[in-house]
């Protein structure tokens, strides 16, 4: 068994780095498999660097499923409908925008929260790499966040 | 120790001043070092996220108030932060993760079935009742049924072969003392009554026969009322008489009962019609509660019912002893039996004869007289020559389950008169 914070982990890093709701449910659901795989027994949550390590290596393996810098337009159906809860086209913008592994560094590190050197040692990467991924990343995204606002207000 | 004695006396060179000078952490504060674009535009994300030291973080400062690019950097840098927070709070729909969260692989299958206790309860049972079904099946294919069979047989003092030999050997001189017996009361037996049922055991063969046949079909009108002619003078039951071959089964009995009847005349019409019919009146004058009254139906099958009821015991007495003795079977056809017969008895005692069965020598049956007696065996020639001398005489040995004393015999004779004088 695994807890539920590793499966929606898990889902939304395939979903926001993949953006393609159906190679991601194949990416997610190979990786809780293996994340319940490589459970210790009695223990249901896989530590940090173990997530980091499968996310990483199932979205390496599944990424050239999905046309690369082009944000898919299908609708993405996993999301509840929630008026209040944010919008992803920033982030679309930024994943065309952005290079794969900042993309992955910035869905590790600022969306799913994990630490910057646990996100280093799964990846494989050093710490400053992946500071350098994260911050460089973060500015694209906050300005492709800014952008969709601005287009928001003009046409408020 | 040396160098704690005499430390003022080492000499201080300039350059190693200088390298203390130099290794020693010059604070960044000292040293106002101006920030360039590129380097304000790295400290950027550090300077967001609070983790600069002082000195860098005032140079920032310092430095954001004269450049616009880096403050718009900045700006996106936090707005970037507060938007992957935002991204971090998305709700993903339950049954997708439900679905998720019940994602198996091999490894986790072969998990969760290695040990027992994840198994379903439904293939533990199934593999349980299939465990027990070979092991019950391996354990009757393994086990030495027949020798067990054997062996039950030998503790219990018999073997299974021996004993099925003994119920044959059994099952043959019972049919052949009932065959001889009923030829005996065929060529003997009138339908009034005769035969040798005087009661010692075997001799009552052909009237149970006769009995059981009239129990079972029970509406033998040709025997109901013979039973009724009984002479009063019988005083033999069916209870008193020995029926040994009554619970014979009923395929000994039915084997009498077609034995041609070569005595038989023409107006026994009566003992001639049904095979069953023919020997019973041999039967009748036993039960004296068919004299006393009995519906012809109820006293047959009081009648049959004594000889289930004996015939248990007589059959363990055949098994036990079986046919290890034999009887003198003798037969004769005289006339002017009324004198004759109590010479012959006179003649059987004085050569040491003696009644063996319930019923006196020279009982009268019908027409005929009947004796049965034991004998001393060294008389056995003399009798014949005396018996002789009155006519023919016709005599066989038979097997039979009695043993006689040593130097001791038994004799059934059976005197008829001539067809003429019935």
């Amino acid at each position: 068994m695994i807890d539920h914070e590793s499966v929606r982990k898990t889902a939304l890093f395939f979903l926001l780095t993949l953006m393609d709701e159906a190679v991601a449910q194949t990416a997610s659901h190979k990786a809780v498999a293996q994340l319940k795989s490589g459970l210790a027994k009695n223990e249901i949550a896989p530590s940090d660097e173990q997530l980091v390590q499968i996310l990483n290596k199932i979205y390496l393996q599944t990424k050239g499923q999905v046309p690369r810098n082009r944000a898919l337009e299908r609708p993405i159906t996993w999301l509840q409908v929630d008026d209040a809860g944010p919008s992803i086209d920033a982030w679309r913008k930024f994943q065309r925008d952005a290079t794969e592994a900042e993309v992955v560094a910035v869905a590790l590190g600022k969306i799913l929260g994990i630490k910057e050197d646990v996100v280093a040692a799964g990846i494989g990467v050093s710490l400053g790499t992946i500071h350098y991924r994260i911050g460089k990343g973060v500015r694209l995204l906050g300005k492709a966040a800014k952008s969709r606002e601005s287009r928001a207000d003009v046409r408020r | 120790m040396s160098d704690d004695k005499t430390p003022d006396k080492t000499p201080v060179k300039k350059d190693d001043v200088r390298s203390e000078k130099k290794a020693a952490p010059r604070p960044l504060g000292s040293v106002r070092k101006r920030l360039t674009p590129f380097i304000c535009q790295e400290l950027l994300y550090d300077f967001a996220l609070g983790t600069l030291d002082a000195d860098r973080t005032s140079a920032v400062e310092e430095f954001l108030k004269n450049d616009a690019d880096c403050r718009s950097s900045l700006e996106f840098i936090r707005a970037g932060l507060a938007y992957g927070q935002q991204l971090n709070t998305l709700v993903l729909r339950p049954d997708v993760l439900y679905k998720l969260r019940a994602a198996e692989s091999v490894v986790t299958i072969g998990k969760k079935y290695a040990s027992w206790r994840g198994w379903p309860s439904e293939l533990k049972w199934s593999i349980g009742l299939i465990a027990i079904s070979l092991v019950m099946a391996g354990l009757i294919s393994l086990v030495p049924w027949s020798k067990l069979e054997a062996i039950r047989h030998t503790n219990s003092g018999q073997h299974a072969d021996s004993i099925e030999l003994a119920q044959l050997q059994h099952l043959a001189e019972s049919q052949l003392e009932v065959a001889q017996e009923h030829q005996e009361g065929d060529s003997v037996t009138e339908p009034e009554g005769s035969g040798d049922e005087e009661g010692d055991g075997d001799e009552a063969v052909p009237a149970i026969a006769a009995k059981g046949a009239a129990g079972s079909t029970g509406t033998s009108a040709a025997s109901v009322p013979s039973m009724t002619s009984v002479p009063p003078a019988a005083t033999v039951t069916a209870s008193q008489a020995p029926v040994a071959a009554v619970a014979r089964t009923p395929a000994v009995v039915a084997q009498t009962t077609p034995v041609p009847k070569s005595q038989a005349t023409p107006g026994k019409a009566v003992a001639a019609a049904p095979s069953v019919t023919a020997v019973l009146p041999t039967a009748v004058p036993k039960p004296p509660e068919t004299v006393a009254g009995k519906t012809p139906e109820s006293a047959a099958a009081s009648a049959s019912n004594n000889i289930a009821a004996t015939g248990k015991d007589a059959d363990d007495g055949k098994k036990k002893g079986d046919v290890k003795g034999f009887v003198f079977r003798a037969f004769m056809t005289l006339g002017n039996l009324e004198e004759i017969a109590p010479q012959i008895t006179d003649t059987i005692v004085e050569l040491g004869g003696s009644k063996a069965g319930e019923v006196e020598l020279g009982w009268r049956r019908g027409t005929g007289r009947y004796f049965h007696f034991s004998l001393p065996e060294a008389n056995q020639e003399k009798l014949m020559e005396k018996l002789h001398a009155y006519g023919p005489v016709r005599i066989s040995k038979d097997p039979h389950s009695r043993v006689m004393p040593e130097g001791q015999v038994r004799f059934i004779l059976w005197i008829e008169a001539p067809v003429a004088n019935k």
